[in-house]
């Protein structure tokens, strides 16, 4: 029985003020005014936004002024023992994390092999598919204290053959949360009420990648939960990094985010390094005003 | 914490001394204010349109008699009103303390003997209100602020008599808090709400004490709304013995029969801890250093003196960042993680000042006539991209400046400056500080695009002229534009682009059998693309619906096509699409969907809505439907005037915007026209437009607060013979 109320035309425009207010949240993300923690001089707080992107595919470097990230085609990973050598000497350690995150077992994942979401909506270990050089995951908690439990996180990254098939990784993950809102992560782990954010540069705040998205929603692990769930993508030229984060009891959305946003940070600045064309990354941030 | 006063705000209120903001709301302003004898209250002001509205000046009457009538220690006394006067208003006093909502939130939940201390007091605060003949139908931790003596009870703005009572609003309508209401209220059976109601919603606010969760879960409205009528209350990890007293008396409150429920006087006396007398012992440490806090921070207001504030004190309600972040709930992470990402890992913020150094001082020669009376500006793109949107705008706005100088009691001659920006958001930037160097203009309609807008408002906003715009959809315009801050100036005559998914939803949900519809993102449209794909996968499957979600990286019309992406769609068994990106992308998908011979619905957004489309599909594009903001005057009976005159002076009907751009200069020139003693100052007039209602030809204006359209302004157009055909507003959802 479908379920209708005499006020039910309220409905969707409730339910767009809710979505509208996740997108205000996010676009929060422009400032930065808080939780940022280690940028003493945060201009981004002050300063102008960008134009919109080019909504074309690419989209040149500078385009709109902050991104320089400029891809050595020359530098990217040709081979999978190439992408496997590249993953290994950007990915994060347990400290890039941040002090009190260990290893877990097992530490990483086999780097042929890569996460896929079925159509059951449950996640499972496949070979990597031919556009896909190598992809490694690395695991990391830092462990359940002073009566509060642990945050598990993972950083995955992943090394296309070429740029387009990194995009079209990104296109798959959005439409992963819109196909399973509601997915399972292991035996007994589950996400719910997952929501995805994709902000290609330009948008709601984003101007130091190109591309990135987010999805946040409940994580349940056996009968526990729910605890605070994040997960996080961004791309570099054919190069994907995302972190999955998920909460324990006690947990704040702060605190598990943080440590894998971290790493996530460290991670790709080592990227854009190994990647990068020489003359990039000559940074702004001057007071213009 | 509290927002400073804007300038329109007055500074002095029956006899308050004004000192911040608190909040605002559908029916006014509430402000902090400052009594000659010192005391703080908060002062509800009643916003101007709503007091000319003798109905509803009867409502804020019966609203103030309501809260006189409550006497109670945990209870927010009134402390002074004036329901007659030209802005009436109502004084209650101050209650230095965070919410109960914002308390759990940041703090958690709270140990059993709180909840149950906090039960009792609001017991009595129910018996009050009850005693008084009343029903409060709000009552919800974000209504309950803790104060460094103990709760108070706030909020009776839609309280009613228990019985009796005039029907303001009908049978069937839901007010309150889904999630927080009973079940009788959240069927709408109006009749049927008595006290019993409220004595529900304590329970649900004491569940969400105790658990620091909803007993009836998170989510839409309307599945809030049946779980409340059809579910148990979720009061899982009241299990343990220590919780068993809570959770026997919630499951009482939380009944679905309204007379199974205790009295609230009933609770009070079984309830047996005491009820501290003064003081924040019965709260954890957490809250009541959040108290302290909250007391910090009121300190940091101007006009208000340490000594003055003996107590741990705070403002009444969190600030603006806060509701944001408390709006969207685990969104929190979303914006903190990503704001420290890009300040982190970027290399800040090179952006260069686009003001224009140098050429940003008045140039009254600026297109103007010199006339050295008020201007109204036009800045659009009328060379770029979006040429025939801006011209259309500009000859919109230029009639309705015409028609109000041939008044002949026009109470000043208006003339009009036209900026182009060509769709490029530097020269946006550069044309908007020209125009703000300017003084004599007084407000500006446009720009065109969502991305000129975005480099145009904080030249306006930092200049305090009115940005009247008519055609950008970005949904985060003002956030974006001006980093996390609010616009004063902003008015959109539009709703944003994510009401756009609303009639698609509905048009889904309503053919004959809802099916297995396929909703195809293309991120070559970026964010418009994903709010509506996620808000049309989120409407549809709120009602039981199911889609078949695809999303396309930008680039596939250059790159692979889109032929295998529908064929999987349709192989998929979808029976109707929704595209939800640009018009190129729209002609090629219509064209792999007529080759393969589909015939069930197709749909698109707003920028299908552009000659490209039908240009390109050809006869694939018929019968598509597409959904967009903008009207056809030439169909619209109340445009005929319009329309006659656009034809006599451009002798051609006028194009999409035009009656828009119309509409929105009538709404200017009659907050010009309108102020006594010549036309109002620049940074009156936003706040002016952002009051007024103006039944326009192309359809009913009303603005919220904060300037975003509040009307209804969907639209849907038909494919037809290569061209669009206007079928008229969307339908309401049903």
């Amino acid at each position: 029985m479908t379920f209708r109320r005499a006020g039910g035309r309220l409905r969707p425009r409730a339910v767009a003020a809710v979505a509208l207010s996740l997108l205000l949240t996010a676009a929060c993300t422009a400032g930065a005014d808080d939780g940022a923690p280690a940028d003493p001089e945060s201009p981004a707080a002050e300063s102008e936004p960008e134009p919109e992107p080019e909504e074309t595919g690419g989209g040149g470097p500078g385009a709109d002024g902050a991104y320089d990230f400029v891809l050595d085609p020359a530098k990217a990973p040709a081979t999978a023992a190439e992408a496997a050598g590249l993953v290994d000497r950007v990915a994060p350690a347990p400290e890039n994390f941040g002090p009190g995150y260990v290893v877990r077992d097992p530490a990483e994942d086999d780097p042929g092999e890569w996460a896929v979401l079925g159509e059951d909506c449950v996640w499972r270990r496949a070979p990597v598919p031919d556009g896909v050089l190598a992809s490694l995951t690395r695991y990391t908690e830092l462990p359940a204290a002073d009566g509060r439990g642990a945050v598990q996180a993972a950083m995955v990254i992943t090394v296309h053959r070429d740029v387009r098939g990194a995009q079209w990784e990104m296109a798959r993950t959005i439409e992963d949360a819109q196909r399973c809102p509601e997915q399972q992560l292991r035996q007994n782990e589950w996400v719910r009420g997952l929501t995805s954010m994709g902000q290609e540069r330009g948008t709601l705040g984003n101007r130091t990648t190109e591309d990135a998205l987010q999805e946040f929603g409940e994580f349940y692990p056996d009968a526990a939960g729910p605890y605070p769930y994040h997960w996080f993508r961004i791309r570099i030229g054919p190069v994907t990094v995302a972190f999955s984060a998920k909460g324990g009891a006690g947990r704040t959305q702060e605190e598990v985010t943080e440590g894998p946003l971290n790493a996530l940070v460290d991670t790709t600045t080592r990227l854009e390094a190994e990647l990068g064309a020489e003359e990039a990354a000559t940074g702004g941030g001057e007071d213009d005003a | 914490m509290t927002e400073p006063l804007r300038p329109a705000d007055p500074s002095a209120l029956g006899g308050h001394r004004l000192l911040g903001r608190l909040g605002a709301g559908g029916m006014g302003v509430v402000y902090l204010g400052r009594t000659g004898a010192g005391a703080l209250a908060a002062v509800k002001m009643i916003q101007a349109d709503l007091a000319d509205d003798p109905e509803f000046r009867a409502r804020f009457r019966r609203e103030v008699q309501h809260a006189r009538r409550v006497t109670s220690a945990w209870a927010v006394p009134v402390t002074g009103a004036d329901t007659e006067a030209p802005r009436p208003w109502m004084a209650t006093a101050f209650v230095p303390g965070p919410s109960l909502a914002e308390a759990v939130t940041r703090c958690g939940p709270l140990p059993p003997r709180a909840v149950l201390i906090l039960a009792r007091m609001l017991a009595r605060a129910l018996t009050a209100v009850h005693a008084a003949g009343l029903v409060h139908r709000d009552v919800k931790p974000q209504n309950v602020l803790l104060g460094p003596d103990g709760p108070r009870l706030i909020d009776f703005g839609i309280a009613r008599p228990a019985e009796g009572a005039t029907t303001l609003t009908g049978e069937g309508m839901v007010l309150g808090t889904p999630g927080f209401l009973a079940p009788e209220q959240a069927e709408g059976r109006t009749g049927a709400t008595g006290p019993a109601a409220d004595v529900f919603s304590l329970g649900c606010l004491l569940a969400y004490a105790a658990t620091g969760r909803p007993p009836f879960g998170t989510g839409t409205p309307d599945a809030l709304l049946y779980r409340t009528v059809h579910d148990e209350p979720d009061l899982s990890g009241l299990d343990g013995a220590e919780h068993a007293p809570l959770a026997a008396l919630l499951r009482r409150c939380l009944a679905k029969d309204p007379a199974a429920r205790p009295a609230p006087e009933a609770l009070d006396a079984e309830i047996t801890e005491d009820v501290p007398d003064g003081s924040v012992s019965w709260l954890p440490d957490d809250v009541v250093r959040l108290m302290a806090v909250r007391a910090a921070e009121l300190l940091a207001l101007p006009d208000i003196e340490p000594t003055e504030i003996g107590t741990p004190a705070g403002p009444a309600r969190p600030g603006r960042r806060r509701l944001l972040t408390l709006a969207a709930g685990g969104a929190v992470a979303l914006a903190g993680g990503a704001g420290a990402l890009w300040a982190l890992s970027g290399s800040g913020d090179g952006n260069s000042d686009g003001a224009g150094n140098g050429d940003g001082g008045p140039d009254p020669a600026a297109g103007g006539s010199g006339s050295g009376g008020p201007r109204i500006a036009v800045h659009a793109d009328l060379s770029g991209p979006g040429r025939a949107a801006g011209q259309a705008q500009e000859r919109g706005v230029r009639l309705a400046v015409e028609e109000f100088n041939a008044r002949p009691d026009a109470p000043f001659t208006l003339s009009l400056v036209v900026e182009d920006d060509g769709g490029d958001p530097q020269r946006a930037a550069e044309a908007a500080a020209r125009l703000a160097g300017d003084p004599a203009v007084l407000a500006v309609i446009g720009p065109t695009h969502d991305a000129t807008a975005l480099t145009a408002l904080p030249r306006y906003e930092e200049a305090q002229l009115a940005m009247v715009a008519v055609s950008p959809g970005r949904d985060t315009l003002a956030a974006e534009a001006l980093v996390l801050e609010e616009s004063l100036v902003l008015v959109r005559t539009r709703p944003s682009d994510i009401y756009l998914s609303v009639p698609l939803a509905t048009l889904l949900l309503g053919s004959p059998a809802p099916g297995y519809p396929g909703v195809l993102q293309d991120r070559a449209l970026g964010i418009q693309s994903q709010v509506t794909a996620s808000l049309v996968h989120t409407l549809v499957r709120d009602s039981g619906g199911v889609t078949h979600p695809r999303v396309v990286p930008p680039g596939v019309l250059d790159n692979e096509g889109y032929g295998t992406v529908v064929a999987e769609m349709l192989a998929a068994g979808i029976d109707a699409l929704v595209y939800a990106g640009p018009a190129d992308g729209a002609a090629a998908v219509a064209r792999e969907l007529a080759a393969a011979g589909f015939t069930g619905p197709r749909y698109g957004i707003q920028p299908v809505l552009d000659p490209v489309f039908p240009e390109r599909a050809g006869e694939a594009a018929e019968g598509w439907t597409l959904v967009s903001s903008f009207t056809d005057p030439v169909a619209l009976p109340a445009a005929g005037d319009f329309v006659a005159a656009h034809r006599k002076a451009h002798g051609e009907e006028p194009g999409p915007w035009a009656a828009e751009a119309y509409d929105a200069a009538t709404l200017v020139v009659r907050a010009l026209g309108s102020a006594p003693g010549g036309p109002p100052d620049r940074a009156e007039l936003a706040p002016m437009l952002r009051e007024a209602t103006l039944e326009g030809i192309a359809k009913s204006y009303a603005f919220s607060p904060d300037g975003s359209f509040a009307g209804e302004g969907t639209f849907l157009y038909r494919v037809e013979n290569g061209g669009f055909t206007f079928l008229g507003p969307a339908a309401a959802p049903a």
